[in-house]
């Protein structure tokens, strides 16, 4: 028997593309063509008894490999529930994927109480991620699936998603898998600015007392890091254990796991000279960081600057 | 100056100097620049030593971090936990952190060997995270091992979860702190408010027990040795499990915020 491609199908073979081999998963009745596209394509489904659940494992598969974490529930309440977890990956800058679905497509917006319908749900999803889209027809699927890998890990890496109606999940798709699927689109780093890094070389050539506080933007900069930590002979500090410590050697300070927004440094600078500490935060102690900057911002020294 | 990938924060942060771009990239250009003043200044000498001319300050930053570890001392039984989830935890394991006093603790006073082994919910401090999400760091790392730990109030969140672990296979070490309550809130409202407390005090099931009615392992600690052995124990099992370790709520001589919040003692 042939089967006719769905937008379901679609979307497994841009997963596919995008090289996942895992979804954490709790399917239910909008979603249903999703999970049986993806039982067939080889993909390991793994399941919760809620669906904050998955959206966590889905953030912990994400911060632990780095890799972008996906994962599915159901529209509305569904949604809701794993909306902790979303939030969570958005703070910590995680690359999460969600799938969703949403109401049939022409009950949206009707408020005629369909199952599982939010006011706005759009709207919702789109408070809590950097990027999401609605698939309103079935010559969207590859596209937006493309799009919301490429925005959770494009510049800032945060949770993306996408939700497809009832209907257009299960319908044929105009172009199989396959032909006339969008690739998954590269990201792309800055240009480097070669002036300002020769500015900042030259305030950290004079800066007597420098430190190095890195963010999760640097988990994978440990080398650099530890080059920058010799050269500069400046200690390498972090929020909640980025654990460069092993690899900063010879300095290999670590004086705390994790540093309170700026006043951390501030507490760690107190024990030399506060007025000449310097800051070199390295790819982005998060906003608590922007918060704490101005919160704590010491009135007598403490956040000198390199 | 700040290096960042994320152009906004260069806007909040306000440094004197901001480099967008990825760390590798800048930092690595940081340094080479670096080296290229120095062999400018010291006449042209191209080949920089590590430490272009700095002296070595090994020595001073060791003794300032054995310094630090002596003063957060007071902080007590919860260091000594952790210690013996170090001691126990292989190299290449993962540490899941939770809302917690020991999670607290461990922002701090938790070594940690490598990036991404410290799993974090980071700013939003979201209590119940801590178990669901460490059944994803073990889906993606099953030859690893992995310690989650939890307050009881956190851990109920997601004890359900202990269903999936089985079925799933995911032997995630569940270390769980019992102190029956939601310790954190109960100690803030007794201290603000003339000895009182409202909403935070907790029912709980025997934790091993109702672990080993999920099918997974259960044990029961009372002292950061006993934790040690059990930890072992649990992970060389390679089990779903979860280790309740008794614990009396205040008994801490300090609390761990006075090393995370500048200003602690001054909040209302």
């Amino acid at each position: 028997m042939t089967r006719t491609a769905t937008t379901a199908d679609v979307i497994v073979r841009s997963l596919i593309d995008h090289g996942v081999d895992t979804v954490f998963g709790l399917p239910g009745v909008q979603t249903y063509p999703l999970f049986d596209a993806m039982s067939r394509s080889g993909i390991r489904i793994i399941g919760a008894r809620h669906e904050q659940t998955v959206a966590y494992m889905a953030f912990g598969y994400a911060q632990a490999t780095g890799r972008t974490g996906v994962y599915s529930v159901v529209p509305g309440p569904g949604f809701l529930n794993s909306s902790a977890a979303l939030i969570s990956a958005y703070g910590a800058s995680a690359p999460v994927v969600c799938l969703t679905g949403e109401i049939p497509s022409k009950f949206i917006g009707r408020g005629l109480g369909h199952l599982h319908e939010l006011p706005d749900q759009l709207a919702t999803i789109r408070s809590l991620t950097k990027w999401a889209a609605t698939v309103e027809h079935p010559g969207q699927a590859s596209e937006l699936t493309a799009q919301a890998f490429y925005h959770a890990r494009q510049g800032r890496p945060r949770p993306t998603a996408i939700a497809v109606p009832w209907d257009v999940l299960a319908a044929p798709a105009p172009a199989p898998a396959g032909a006339g699927a969008v690739r998954p689109i590269p990201v792309r780093t800055p240009e480097l600015d070669h002036a300002a890094v020769a500015r900042a070389a030259r305030l950290l050539a004079g800066a007597s007392n420098p430190m190095i506080m890195v963010g999760g933007g640097a988990r994978d900069a440990a080398a650099q890091v530890r080059e920058l930590s010799r050269r500069l002979q400046a200690p390498v500090v972090s929020f909640r254990g980025a654990g460069h410590r092993r690899r900063c050697r010879p300095v290999r300070l670590h004086l705390r796991r994790r540093l309170p927004a700026l006043g951390g440094h501030r507490r760690a600078a107190r024990h030399r000279d506060p007025a000449r500490a310097c800051l070199v935060p390295l790819a982005g102690p998060a906003r608590r960081a922007a918060d704490g900057a101005h919160r704590h911002r010491p009135g007598a020294g403490g956040q000198a600057r390199a | 100056m700040l290096i960042d990938i994320d152009q906004e924060q260069a806007v909040r942060l306000e440094p004197d100097v901001a480099v967008v771009a990825d760390a590798r990239e800048a930092a690595a250009a940081l340094a080479g620049e670096l080296d290229r003043s120095a062999g400018t200044s010291a006449g042209g000498k191209a080949e920089a030593g590590p430490q272009i001319g700095r002296p070595d300050r090994s020595a001073e930053f060791r003794a300032l971090k054995e310094e630090m570890a002596r003063e957060v001392r007071d902080v007590g039984d919860d260091l000594d936990y952790l210690a013996a989830i170090r001691a126990a935890l292989p190299a290449d394991g993962f540490f899941v952190e939770e809302i917690c006093q020991a999670g607290f603790a461990s922002y701090f006073g938790f070594d940690v060997h490598a990036p991404r082994q410290f799993i974090t919910c980071g700013y939003q401090g979201t209590l119940g995270f801590g178990y669901p999400t460490s059944l994803g760091v073990k889906a993606a790392f099953p030859e690893r091992p992995v310690v989650s730990i939890a307050g009881d109030g956190g851990f109920g969140f997601g004890i359900g979860e202990l269903a999936a672990a089985v079925q799933y296979d995911l032997g995630v070490v569940a270390v769980v702190f019992n102190n029956n309550a939601f310790g954190n809130v109960l100690l803030d409202q007794q201290r603000l408010y003339a000895g009182r407390d409202v909403g935070a005090r907790l029912h709980n099931p025997d934790f091993a027990a109702a672990a080993e009615a999920f099918g997974a392992a259960g044990y029961c600690v009372r002292s950061p040795e006993a934790l040690e052995v059990a930890l072992t124990k649990a992970l060389a099992d390679r089990r779903p499990a979860v280790i309740e370790v008794k614990t009396t709520i205040g008994a801490a001589a300090a609390t761990p915020w006075k090393y995370l919040m500048p200003g602690w003692k001054s909040q209302p």
